[in-house]
């Protein structure tokens, strides 16, 4: 029986292996085709052709066209075309068996469910993006754009720039760029000179000119409003300019006096209308002439190249007795011996090269492109020729009691026969001092004031270069007697200087001490520079709290000591430094500071508050050195000036006008085709932050820019720009060397055209010094002269519904007017008008939107009157339908989902 | 001694063998119906994908050189913009499959059989006619708008219809690709 069992249970589990072998069999037999994949693909094709086809064919276009009509209103007739049109053409192009939706922007156009799209097994979308929709905007109108082809009359101008310093002697100067056609209404002078002047034109005498004003300013001005000032010609005077041809303009200096026979800065500005469309744009080539001068060749200039220069070359024709040197940058170009004949040198590229000029890389600095390049041509070998300073030096001298001691011992005396081997201080000082004094003054134009003390501090003579009197003040020093009140005569110095001397002058101080300051000054009172004195005047050994509290004696110095005095001394030291600019050094004067660790630190940091050094001995010789060492440094500081001072009879040298260097360039950009009008700010009017602004409206450009200063005895050292790049040195003219004194001195600095950003508010920073760290200031009469650049076509604008035109009144600055119809055969009766007191016109119609773009972008001071004249056959339109531009709106989404 | 010949010979055996062949008989016939069936969805996805890519190359692509000629070409396409279809173009691929035309093929064979490799199709066979909407035959310079064979006895086939512009017309294009 248990067999049987076992037979049965073999016989079900090898049946149910069996029905485990065909359900798999069965599972591979009918699993899913691929079939799927395939519709997929069948239903993407479709899509896609569907789309493209109905957009080549225009139909998606049309669709496009009534549904931004419907504005998004689904009951309006237009989206009801869109569907119907939509419909009429998908129920063609795709099988019955599909559903579809077509949307555009995400709405709902049309739909086929006739396979409910829940049910399908397969779905595929497609979408076009087209430009030139948008709901509710028009996709049909037109666009237009306008230009001039010409104009009528533009005020534009001429300038003739002197360099930073032009001298010494009678100038002349040409312009040559005035068109033929000129009508010139202003003719003025900006320019700072030292003296009076007779201006001739062309031969012509066109008046004498005064100035009036200081050596940092425009003391000839054109004016407010222009044309007003003392610089400004008659027009009888004007009637000697000759348009089209090279005009002369020279200036003859009325005193003699080649001294004071320059011009340190300035230009020839000549204003006048004009139908010529003057540009530079893609010249490549630049000829800076230089000025004639009759006197003393002594110029300091500088040119700018707006590109990459390629080959530069000179032509130099002067006479001169004296050599003869040129400078281009920091690279002497030129020397020669004197002659008595007239001289033509040229200096060819290769010289110029091998002088060791670089050329490029553009804007790189010290390069000659895209850079204002000082140069400089002068006269040298004039054996009593001298240069000038502008130091003013306080003396101080110590005449408490203790100088009437020998140098190297406290031993008594007045004269030098009671110190044996030595000197007595007091007969010695006033040796050194007239030694000093004399070192000082040989720089013509500095000057020296001298200040003695002891209870407190007095004035012996004010600045002045007068050696006789500075040696007769010494002379009348009284004898020494008093304290030693340091303090108070540094107070003195300093008033001096604030009182007698000006900003840009370099000023010092030289503090003499035999011994140890030990009595002090009010500090609530800082211009009290006396420790104490009676109701007469006359001063006394003080007990007060701030004159003399805190004296103890020190046996070592063998003098009475007060912490307090020398605080208030460094103090005193710190503000003049900080307040005056001035520097202050010391010189402990014999055994009395030399012997005296206590009074060598005070000296010490006396002379470290006042920026500057100490000096101490008691020997003779030493002191001797230390005065001499301060007055060589103080005379080698003060030498700047740009005026050559000379003596004795002196040979005329000529520099004549028809000198030049030519550079050949690869110019930046252009912007050929274009107007392009020269303008100028107000004066800055900014002399303590030195910042001045141009704001260029956005649809203008300035092709040219630079910027005027005026730097009397100093050279103009920085130009900054900060613009839509940032802050960028236009100018700094410590690249081409340390030495200003050998280099030239721009006058008109150029701002590379790249620098200026078109709707922003640029700022300029300018500065003038003597070198890199001694800053002089600025001039408020600084200001920009600039070309600006406009485009004469105006781009299409926004597509409008309609393309009409309009007739048109159009004011011009000139106070004339023009009536035109545009386009001419408008027939319609719309009325446009710009002008001062109405500015009125259609903004649903292309042509009139292209009119008034074009008329505002040419009223440059939007004032309601066109600066640029014109006829009303000088400007042109063009005006297209919208369907041939694309990228106006959108892009719209046109989106076709299938299914079945 | 017992004797074990009756077991051999059992009901039981002779049960159990029956139903093992039996279920061999059907293991193999539907594994040899299994593997039939995958190799046909194969060439199907082959077939498929070989249509596919001849009509996208010959509606959306100008062909090699862009300015092909029966005489001068090395790839089809009849297009000059995406489904933008170029009348000349189709009269010339019509003419090249033209059996009944003289042609540069050797001899015994047909110009079908020695162009039809430049659709890229391999070992299947095509037949392309290009209609109007409503229906009828596209003639372009009076000859119509088909190219290629068909054979009725053909053991499988698929068409492949897609929609383009022959000038400023829509028409359809049927791609059969059989073998």
């Amino acid at each position: 029986m248990k067999k049987g069992y076992s037979m049965i249970i073999d016989a079900v589990v090898a049946l149910a292996f069996v029905i485990a072998v065909l359900a798999s069999l069965w599972g591979i037999e009918h699993r899913g085709e691929s079939l799927s994949e395939i519709t997929m693909k069948r239903i993407h094709y479709a899509s896609q052709d569907t789309l493209d086809v109905m957009n080549k064919k225009g139909v998606l276009g049309q669709i496009g066209i009534y549904w931004a009509d419907a504005a998004g209103n689904e009951s309006s007739q237009a989206f009801q075309n869109a569907t119907l049109l939509a419909q009429e053409n998908l129920d063609v192009l795709l099988p019955p068996n599909f559903g579809y939706i077509l949307k555009i922007d995400g709405q709902h156009i049309v739909n086929r469910t006739n396979v409910p799209f829940e049910s399908a097994t397969s779905v595929s979308q497609s979408s076009r993006l087209l430009v030139g929709y948008g709901a509710g905007l028009p996709t049909l109108g037109g666009l237009a754009r306008a230009y001039l082809t010409s104009v009528r009359a533009m005020e534009t101008s001429s300038y003739a720039y002197f360099g930073g310093y032009v001298g010494q002697g009678n100038i002349t100067v040409y312009i040559m760029d005035i068109p033929p056609d000129a009508i010139i209404s202003r003719a003025c002078l900006e320019l700072n000179t030292p003296s009076e002047f007779e201006l001739s034109i062309n031969g012509a005498n066109a008046g004498i000119f005064t100035p009036t004003g200081d050596s940092m300013s425009a003391n000839i001005r054109e004016g407010d409003p222009p044309g007003s000032g003392n610089g400004c010609m008659g027009s009888s005077d004007i009637g000697n300019i000759i348009p089209g041809s090279q005009n002369e303009f020279r200036i003859n200096f009325i005193n003699s006096d080649l001294n004071e026979s320059y011009i340190g800065g300035g230009y020839i500005h000549l204003r006048y209308n004009t139908t010529y469309l003057q540009t530079d744009a893609g010249k490549n080539t630049y000829r800076h002439y230089l000025p004639g001068i009759e006197g003393l060749i002594n110029l300091y200039d500088s040119f700018y190249v707006p590109g990459l220069v390629q080959n530069m070359e000179a032509n130099l024709h002067f006479k001169s007795n004296y050599s003869t040197y040129m400078t281009i940058g920091n690279v002497q170009v030129m020397d020669t011996e004197g002659s008595e004949s007239d001289r033509f040198i040229y200096i060819s590229n290769s010289d110029m090269v091998s002088s060791g000029l670089i050329y490029g890389p553009l804007g790189e600095s010290g390069t000659m492109s895209m850079n204002t390049v000082p140069i400089r041509v002068g006269t040298g070998n004039i054996t009593s020729l001298v240069q000038a300073g502008n130091a003013d030096v306080v003396l101080i001298t110590d005449l408490s009691g203790s100088m009437l001691r020998c140098l190297d011992s406290n031993s008594p005396c007045t004269i030098d026969s009671e110190c044996s081997g030595s000197r007595c201080r007091w007969p010695y000082s006033k040796e050194l001092n007239k030694m000093f004094t004399e070192l000082i003054l040989n720089n013509t134009g500095n000057r020296v004031g001298l200040v003695t003390y002891s209870w407190d501090g007095h004035r012996r003579h004010d600045l002045s270069s007068d050696g006789g009197s500075l040696n007769a003040s010494i002379d009348g020093f009284p004898l020494p007697a008093g304290g030693t009140c340091v303090c108070c005569a540094i107070r003195q110095a300093r008033a001096m200087l604030d009182e007698q001397s000006t900003l840009g002058r370099e000023k010092y101080i030289i503090v003499m001490t035999d011994g140890i300051t030990n009595l002090r000054c009010e500090p609530a009172d800082v211009d009290r520079a006396s420790c104490c004195t009676d109701q007469s005047g006359f001063a006394l050994q003080c007990t007060s709290p701030f004159c003399g509290g805190g004296l103890y004696h020190d046996s070592l110095c063998d003098d009475y000591l007060d912490d307090t005095a020398v605080d208030n001394a460094i103090d005193d030291s710190q503000s003049a430094n900080q307040l005056l600019n001035a520097t202050l050094h010391t010189i402990g004067f014999g055994a009395g500071a030399i012997n005296c660790q206590y009074a060598l630190d005070a000296l010490d940091d006396i002379s470290a508050a006042g920026g500057g050094k100490s000096c101490a001995s008691d020997d003779e010789n030493d002191l001797m050195n230390c005065y001499m060492d301060f007055a060589s440094q103080i005379y080698t500081s003060s030498v700047h000036s740009q005026t050559i001072y000379f003596g004795g009879e002196l040979m005329d040298s000529i520099l004549y006008p028809d000198s030049y260097i030519d550079m050949e360039f690869l110019p930046d950009d252009s912007h050929a085709g274009q107007i392009e009008l020269k303008a100028q700010t107000d004066p800055f009017d900014d002399d303590v932050n030195c910042i001045g602004h141009l704001y260029v409206p956005s649809h203008l450009f300035v092709s040219d820019a630079r910027l005027t200063s005026y730097s009397g005895d100093h050279w103009t050292d920085l130009v900054r720009i900060d613009g839509g790049l940032g802050t960028r040195d236009a100018f700094r003219l410590s690249v081409w060397g340390s030495q200003y004194s050998i280099l030239g001195d721009p006058y008109a600095v150029a701002i590379p055209k790249k620098l200026i950003t078109s709707g922003y508010n640029n700022t300029f920073t300018y500065r003038t010094g003597d070198n890199e760290s001694h800053s002089t200031g600025c001039s408020p009469d600084n200001r920009l002269i600039y070309t600006l650049g406009m485009d004469t076509l105006i781009s299409y604008g926004s597509v409008f519904r309609v393309s009409d035109g309009c007739d048109w009144d159009i004011e011009f600055s000139d106070g004339s007017s023009i009536s035109v119809s545009v386009p001419s055969a408008y027939s319609g009766a719309k009325q446009c008008t710009y002008t001062s007191s109405d500015i009125s016109y259609d903004g649903d119609d292309s042509i009139d939107d292209a009119i008034f773009r074009l008329l505002s972008r040419m009223d440059f001071d939007s004032d309601g009157r066109v600066d640029i004249l014109f006829d009303e056959t000088m400007m042109e339109f063009e005006a297209i339908p919208v369907s041939e531009v694309r990228s106006l709106w959108g892009p719209a989404k046109f989106q076709l989902i299938l299914w079945m | 001694m017992k004797s074990r010949r009756g077991q051999s010979f059992s009901g039981e055996m002779l049960l159990a063998f029956a139903i093992f062949l039996a279920c061999l008989i059907l293991v193999l016939t539907l594994w040899d119906n299994s593997m039939r069936d995958v190799l046909s969805s194969e060439n199907r996805r082959l077939m498929e994908e070989a249509g596919v890519t001849a009509a996208e190359k010959l509606i959306r692509t100008p062909g090699t050189p862009a300015d092909w000629n029966r005489s001068h070409v090395a790839s089809i396409g009849l297009a000059n913009e995406s489904r933008f279809l170029m009348p000349h173009k189709v009269k010339e691929f019509v003419r090249m499959m033209d059996d009944s035309e003289p042609g540069l093929c050797g001899a015994g064979m047909s110009k079908y059989g020695c162009n039809s490799y430049m659709l890229g199709m391999g070992a299947f066979h095509f037949k392309f006619n290009m209609t109007h909407l409503n229906g009828s035959v596209v003639k372009t310079g009076g000859v119509p708008a088909e190219a290629g064979r068909l054979w009725e006895n053909s053991t499988d086939s698929l068409t492949i219809v897609r929609t383009a512009l022959l000038g400023d017309e829509i028409v359809r294009i049927r791609l059969t690709v059989w073998r």
